[in-house]
């Protein structure tokens, strides 16, 4: 059970893709929210759970893009996943 | 210190930055303090794996020759993500010597078992 971080697109994202398991999560922050626009929730195994952070949706202006299985969460949502989940995997 | 398993995950090409050397860098200070290393070379990174780098005009520091000091300070394990090699249109004869092959399958396996995963 890991917890996936992606703070961009591009070959990042597939990179973690390639590498997530049914039972992690993932939280897209930063530059990582643009994810939602390349319709992420669709291309993620069902089960696997996806954030993004709030404050980077709204100032990026991409709200629309976001999916009803995509829980926006904030920082201290954050740290609390990261302490829930057996390691924490930064994809640049 | 018990032993725990490091996954290095190496993805910038070599002299682009930083990055590169940092991920050599904690790849050789985990294995210095007896830490069971692996580390994977994917996307442009397969580059570094490139045999017949010559910096000695440039003034950069050889990353082709770091590569084999890796195992001589026990990294254990020196691959490369074949896919990202293929898509660089590489393939073993343009590589240094003694570097494993790994497939999105193993890639993923290794994520899920090391204790550490780190990105550069």
């Amino acid at each position: 059970m890991n917890l996936h971080t992606l703070n961009k697109t591009g070959q990042a994202m597939q990179a973690c893709l390639a590498a997530i398991t049914e039972m992690d999560a993932l939280v897209l922050l930063e530059d990582g929210v643009y994810a939602l626009g390349e319709d992420i929730g669709t291309i993620l195994p069902e089960s696997v759970k996806c954030f993004a952070i709030r404050d980077d949706i709204l100032s990026r202006g991409v709200r629309n893009t976001c999916d009803s299985r995509v829980a926006s969460i904030n920082w201290k949502d954050f740290v609390s996943l990261s302490a829930e989940y057996d390691k924490v995997i930064s994809w640049g | 210190m018990s032993s725990q398993h490091y996954l290095i995950i190496s993805t910038a090409a070599p002299y682009s930055g930083v990055k590169p050397r940092a991920a050599l860098d904690m790849a050789l200070t985990a294995a210095a303090f007896e830490q069971e290393v692996t580390i994977v070379f994917r996307d442009e990174a397969v580059r570094q794996l490139l045999s017949g780098q010559e910096t000695d005009n440039s003034g950069l520091k050889n990353i082709g020759k770091m590569i084999p000091a890796l195992e001589m300070y026990e990294v254990k394990r020196i691959c490369v993500h074949a896919p990202s090699l293929f898509l660089q249109g590489m393939n073993d004869e343009y590589l240094l010597d003694g570097i494993e092959h790994v497939s999105d399958a193993d890639l993923k396996s290794l994520v899920e078992s090391a204790d550490q995963v780190m990105v550069f």
